[in-house]
């Protein structure tokens, strides 16, 4: 950057001018705070980043826009990517490097106590009044009392099943509260009733082919949103409670992935699961009748809706104490931003359920206030509609706010921990291997890498 | 260039150098793009293979710790490079034998050779992303055609994917498929082989099989050399395959060398353990390319060329 010549045109030394302009106001507007700004102030931008479906990206829109009325001097720039995990990890560490970051964007949980740890997602302890109906489960921290923020959506794991299929062969449905899940066998008994192979015998039938199945009673997803309540629920954990020790090879935790395999290749009512992950979402497994239960967050709600399936909701089944977990990226502010009062109201904003009540009403979304979990008016305000199933008061919202807790991304270096888990898993969920050989064999590589544990407040 | 010798100084001034000159200026976008978007990174990656740095926070220089780590402490560099090697020599040769088969048969005098030519071409067409998907479909243990096909004619089905030990040999499927791009080539060098050379086999009363090993092979040679070397640098850098199709597994037995560098340098964030990674990949390409290259001494044949 040489100082500007003579020659150069006026072009570009206006352009100049008006971005220092630019900052300066947005500088002088960060002093300001929210107080009312003099007629003619110049726009603040909101660059705000997310994922998700494009029916996500709707919802979010709408939201974005009616924040944007309420606030004529603010724009919010808008940035959805409708890609993996894997790919949205990737842009967020490409703008790290680039010093390209939005001033709020949404992050997966591990990576956000990463983040905050390093310094380049603001420390919202300072605001944490801000945040303070909040369910104690749903906030992050990468120190104590170091808020790096709530959880932006609340989800679980539920079960979403096909109703009509169902009612059509007499079956009852999932169970919709916590205390009357189902046992271990009472779901693989469920599971076979509804898988049929290509003469319709169920799984149940002596005289079933499990080399033409039809119809599948259940798939499951392979990432821990499955196997986690499970274990859970068995007693079992991924670590203990320091996060110091590996313990995904206890007895409970063993029997819980050798049940998980078995469903696949000793009772075959679910397809393989390594598999079902490349089909097309679960919304349309339901709809097609080729899968009549499956595993999966709360946020399948929406697309379900969308594509109509006939819909039943119920409690994942229980090894022990009926358990499901609490699951939630967060949105954080880049620590580096210009604009810290106007990144922190929009931020507030998405916070606030009753400002964001469209994506809770269109099912995409939990609240992640206490309130909305505790008082029947506020419950009311959104379940009552047409995306939420009559059982989903108990089934959901009592399950999520009494049986729910926190998946294991509390567990320093996650990120690098799952990725060499999950490659051992394949080898249950292949049937290659025995559940105790895997997870055996993968103890001192993963021992090795365990640190700690991020608090909890 | 070579050209002092026989022009005064006064013709140099004229028109060769302002040839000289609009040569320079011309050739200027590639020379620049290549200098600012290939050697400027490589120089960077080189550097920073030499650090730790891991996007966010300061880079120390840690020499050739990366390096060392790699090649005593990584179970991981070298579970990919045996991936990415086996994948490359089982499916290169398979692809240039299906390829160069496709290229006779398509070279000869049949009605409808047009047809035909865009058919066996069309699979190169269909987007990398898309047919990754369509693939993983078709590869489907339970619902895929692959397997419904082979139930209902009663032979034993397949985990394809989903099996450590099929996952790799389902995947060069998948890129012999793809064998359109290298049949074109092919056919061009099969358009160049001399016609008398065929009638002189002809007169000595050889076959078809003959004229395949006599004429045919030895002129393509060019061909298929320069085949090899595209097929194997491009199959060294396999990486949507993992990427769409399998996440590198299961249990990392498609974990390709570039998918292992993307998840490290991406997913980890470990930017110096990548850049080293990807360092070794160059040499271990540029090993196996000069090798193909010295090789080629002794089986490729060159028209007008005795010497090479």
């Amino acid at each position: 950057m040489r100082s500007d010549e003579p020659s150069t045109s006026t072009v570009r030394f206006s352009r100049r001018t008006a971005g220092m302009a630019s900052i300066a106001a947005s500088l002088a507007l960060a002093g300001l705070g929210r107080s009312p700004r003099p007629a003619g102030a110049q726009d603040v931008t909101i660059r705000y980043q997310h994922w998700g479906s494009l029916a996500e990206k709707d919802a979010i829109t709408a939201v974005c826009e009616a924040y944007m009325e309420a606030n004529p001097t603010i724009r919010i720039d808008q940035q959805h990517i409708a890609d993996t995990d894997d790919a949205y990890n990737t842009r967020l560490n490409t703008q790290v490097a680039a010093g390209e970051l939005p001033d709020v964007f949404q992050i997966n949980e591990a990576r956000a106590m990463e983040w905050s740890e390093q310094g380049i997602a603001l420390d919202l302890s300072p605001y944490a009044d801000q945040y303070a109906g909040v369910i104690p489960q749903a906030k992050f921290f990468s120190a104590p009392g170091k808020l790096v923020g709530p959880m932006t959506g609340v989800e679980t794991s539920l079960i979403f099943a096909n109703r009509d299929m169902f009612e059509q062969d007499g079956v009852a449905l999932p169970p919709t509260t916590a205390d009357t899940a189902w046992n271990w066998d009472q779901f693989v008994e469920t599971a076979k009733a509804m898988t049929k192979d290509r003469s319709g015998r169920t799984a149940a039938d002596p005289e079933f082919d499990p080399e033409s199945i039809q119809q599948y009673g259940i798939t499951f997803p392979t990432w821990w949103l499955s196997w986690y309540p499970l274990i859970r629920s068995a007693g079992a954990d991924l670590t203990d409670e320091a996060g110091m020790t590996y313990t995904l090879n206890s007895p409970e935790a063993i029997d819980v992935f050798q049940k998980m395999q078995d469903l696949v290749f000793v009772h075959h009512v679910a397809p393989t699961p390594t598999a079902s992950e490349g089909l097309p979402a679960s919304a349309q497994q339901l709809l097609t009748r080729r899968v009549a239960m499956t595993i999966d967050g709360q946020w399948s709600l929406l697309d379900m809706n969308e594509a109509e399936v006939p819909l039943a909701i119920g409690v994942l089944p229980s090894l022990g104490t009926p358990t499901t977990v609490i699951v939630g990226a967060t949105t954080v502010i880049n620590a580096q931003t210009q604009i810290v009062d106007q990144a922190l109201a929009f931020h507030t904003f998405l916070n606030k359920t009753d400002q964001i009540m469209s994506l809770m009403t269109s099912g995409l979304w939990m609240p992640n206030e206490t309130a909305y979990y505790t008082d029947d008016a506020l419950i009311a305000s959104w379940i009552d509609n047409d995306s939420h199933p009559p059982e989903y008061r108990t089934a959901a919202v009592d399950y999520v706010f009494n049986n729910s807790v926190p998946g294991p991304i509390t567990i320093k270096g996650f990120p690098a921990i799952q990725s060499r888990l999950n490659a051992a898993l394949d080898q249950v969920w292949d049937g290659s291997r025995p559940a105790a050989d895997v997870l055996n064999e993968i103890a001192p590589e993963i021992q090795g890498m365990l640190t700690g544990r991020y608090p909890s407040e | 260039m070579r050209t002092q010798g026989i022009t005064t100084p006064r013709a140099r001034s004229g028109m060769e150098r302002m040839e000289q000159r609009w040569g320079l200026l011309l050739g200027l976008p590639a020379m620049l793009g290549f200098i600012i978007f290939t050697i400027g990174p490589m120089v960077a990656s080189g550097w920073i293979s030499l650090t730790d740095w891991n996007i966010y926070g300061d880079a120390s220089f840690v020499g050739l710790d990366n390096y060392r780590e790699m090649l005593t402490e990584d179970p991981l560099f070298f579970k990919s490079l045996w991936v990415t090697l086996y994948y490359t020599f089982a499916s290169v040769p398979l692809l240039l034998l299906v390829a160069f088969a496709a290229a006779l048969l398509l070279n000869a005098d049949v009605r409808g050779k047009a047809i035909f030519r865009t058919i066996f071409y069309l699979p190169v067409l269909v987007p990398l992303i898309a047919n990754t998907i369509l693939w993983t479909w078709l590869f489907n243990p339970d619902f895929g055609l692959f397997n419904t096909s082979l139930e209902q004619l009663g032979l034993p089905t397949s985990m394809w994917l989903y099996d450590e030990r099929t996952v790799i040999p389902s995947l060069i499927l998948m890129a012999v498929w793809g064998f359109g791009n290298a049949t074109v080539i092919f056919l061009a060098g099969l358009q160049g082989v001399p016609a008398h050379l065929y009638e002189a086999v002809e007169v000595d009363g050889g076959g078809l099989l003959d004229k395949l090993r006599h004429v045919t092979i030895p002129m393509m040679t060019p061909t298929i050399f320069f085949n090899l070397v595209l097929g194997m640098i491009g199959s060294f850098q396999a990486f949507a395959e993992a990427y769409a199709m399998t996440n590198g597994g299961p249990n990392n037995a498609s974990l390709f060398y570039v998918f292992y560098l993307y998840r490290t340098a991406f997913t980890e964030s470990r930017m110096g353990y990548a850049s080293a990674l990807s360092w070794v990949l160059f040499l271990v390409i540029l090993l196996f390319t000069v090798l193909i290259f010295r090789s080629a001494r002794s089986w490729v044949y060159y028209e007008g060329n005795n010497a090479s």
